[in-house]
């Protein structure tokens, strides 16, 4: 059975009482990037033995946020990290630095880290073991703490999960290590909109989970959106939730360094679980005029009763919005993955029908949703579930 | 495009001789009542092109107030629809405004006007205005926006204080944003009919 993770970030305070509270989430992702140690420190024990630590070395010569705070980070223990200066020396010291810090935090598997990297590069493999894996392991290795479960983190671009014989080449060279337990997969998906609707990358990356699960290992994965309940059929064991759509959509903006240009909050939206999308809030209005039961839309819960009050101040930095997609999102999820293997692609199917038929009902009724409101990747996701089906 | 018709060079050009507050006189027949637009009034739900407000009080001295929104565009009627969609959020009437040249194509597809309940104009070369669609009178769907764009129109046209229960501060940022430094000019009584 899947676990659902809430991916820390921004806000994480949301993520961790919505977790001890509406009981929404079996673990979390820790990141450093918005935690200092000291926050590590206070998640309590039981939570972070069912957590996993992602050092995000993403971009590593950038420590941006509470990045500084953590001496393994390369920018900071080289004093300003280039690929050329960061040789076996300092990767190894890095490692034990990092392996150091997971062990005695107690998480429940070591995370090798990894750096992001554009496009397909042919050197992907062969880089990432320099850099990480192999000094990582050696220190695993050193260390003694080898009864730990070993993650091995992978971000990969939509090239490189579209083109089969890079996923082949990749999926080869992660099996290859005995000592991984399994894969923290993150993906990135270049110019991409609220919702994923690219059948040729949904098809790879469904392909890639099932392959990674085929070969024995466990796969979590990270940064996930809605797109989750797609991954439930592939088999994955860890799906997330965050916050903010920067924890929901893997891109880097937030660990470069800013730019100058003004920045705007994000809209509020609202997760509807009955049309599987996140809907910007002004349209409930609109819904709530035509539906018999909006609560039945909502999956109400009490968040939401708080959200359609009269004098409810609707902006992004109010978690209300966000702890209810914490709850109906859990929900879904839970009787979505309560379906065995053999049944559960069906049932996702069904799920998007249902959400497919509200749209239309509401289309029907005149509402006009625009496209990142609107129900227009369902059509996408039900053809990646029959083809990927089929060629299985 | 129609062979025949004219068309405008730019959506601005269209803009430019597309009077709503005329327009609306016109085909509300609202003679008595005061007026007022304003271009691309910021921080609601959408950007309209054109936001008209017509007020009058009635027999007790009650002041009405209707709202419309306009989204000009010279031809892509369905994107129109869906920025005119969002204005129904907090104005009683919403419009789309397009090319004369070019209305045949959203014309083929009123339906989605009429279910949406989104008012349909096209406009000449010459300012002439023709109506293809009025839509009737619906409460804005997000009691948020209405109330945003009322304590601000409370404020800056009434010359009302907005600071009452529902207050917030992002009817604040409406007035700073939209409102700031732009002298409000009511035409009154203009069009007898």
């Amino acid at each position: 059975m899947a676990r659902l993770y809430h991916q820390l970030g921004h806000r994480f305070q949301w993520s961790l009482s919505s977790i001890q509270t509406d009981a929404t989430g079996d673990g979390t992702i820790v990141g450093p990037r918005y935690m200092a140690p000291q926050k590590v420190r206070a998640i309590p024990a039981a939570l972070r033995q069912s957590s996993l630590f992602d050092p995000q070395f993403f971009l590593p010569n950038s420590a941006r946020g509470k990045l500084p705070e953590y001496s393994f980070f390369p920018e900071v223990l080289s004093g300003g990290f280039t690929t050329e200066e960061w040789g076996p020396e300092m990767a190894r010291s890095c490692a034990d630095r990092c392996l150091s810090f997971q062990n005695a935090y107690e998480f429940e598997a070591v995370v090798i880290p990894t750096r992001f990297y554009e496009g397909m590069p042919s050197n992907f493999i062969s880089k990432q073991e320099a850099q990480f894996v192999v000094p990582f392991l050696q220190s695993i290795e050193a260390s003694g703490t080898n009864d730990r479960p070993v993650f091995l983190q992978l971000i990969l671009t939509d090239q490189m999960l579209k083109d089969e014989s890079y996923r082949s080449e990749l999926l080869n060279w992660v099996t290859s290590y005995p000592e991984l337990h399994g894969v923290y997969l993150v993906y990135y998906v270049h110019n991409r909109q609220k919702q994923i609707t690219d059948i040729q990358f949904l098809i790879g990356l469904l392909s890639f989970v099932g392959a990674i699960k085929s070969s024995g290992l466990s796969i979590a994965i990270g940064y996930a959106n809605t797109e989750s309940v797609l991954l439930l059929c592939a088999g994955a064991d860890i799906l997330t939730v965050g916050t903010y759509e920067n924890l929901r959509m893997f891109n880097l903006k937030s660990f470069e360094e800013p730019d100058e240009s003004p920045r705007r909050g994000p809209t509020p939206r609202i997760y509807v679980p009955r049309l599987m999308q996140w809907i910007d809030h002004q349209y409930i209005g609109a819904i709530g005029a035509v539906v018999e039961d909006l609560g039945e839309y909502l999956e109400d819960n009490e968040h939401s009763v708080r959200m359609f009050e009269p004098t409810y101040n609707w902006h992004f930095t109010k978690p209300e919005p966000y702890k209810h997609y914490f709850v109906s999102f859990a929900r879904q999820f839970r009787r979505l993955n309560s379906h065995g293997a053999d049944a559960i692609v069906d049932a996702v199917l069904e799920e998007c029908r249902r959400a497919t038929q509200g749209f239309e009902e509401l289309n029907e009724a005149g509402l006009v949703f625009s496209p990142e409101s609107g129900g227009g990747h369902l059509a996408s996701w039900m053809t990646t579930l029959n083809l990927w089906r089929g060629g299985r | 495009m129609s062979s025949q018709e004219p068309e405008f060079r730019s959506e601005k050009d269209l803009a430019s001789v597309f009077s709503s507050e005329a327009c609306i006189r016109q085909g509300f027949r609202y003679s008595g009542w005061s007026s007022w637009e304003r271009d691309e009034l910021e921080g609601l739900f959408g950007i309209p092109d054109r936001i008209a407000v017509f007020w009058k009080n009635d027999a007790l001295g009650r002041r009405i107030v209707r709202t419309f929104a306009f989204e000009v565009k010279r031809h892509h009627w369905k994107r129109a629809l869906m920025q005119a969609y969002r204005y129904a959020s907090f104005a009683d009437y919403s419009f789309v405004v397009l090319d004369h040249a070019y209305v045949h194509r959203a014309v083929a597809g009123l339906s989605h006007f009429e279910r949406a309940n989104i008012g349909l104009l096209s406009v000449r070369l010459d300012g002439n205005v023709l109506w293809h669609l009025r839509p009737k009178h619906r409460k804005p769907y997000s009691e948020h926006m209405t109330h945003l764009l009322r304590a601000a129109l409370d404020v800056h046209l009434f010359g009302e204080d907005d600071r009452r229960p529902n207050s917030n501060r992002a009817s604040e940022t409406i007035l700073r944003v939209s409102f700031k430094q732009i002298p409000i000019v009511t035409r009154p009584h203009t069009i007898a009919l």
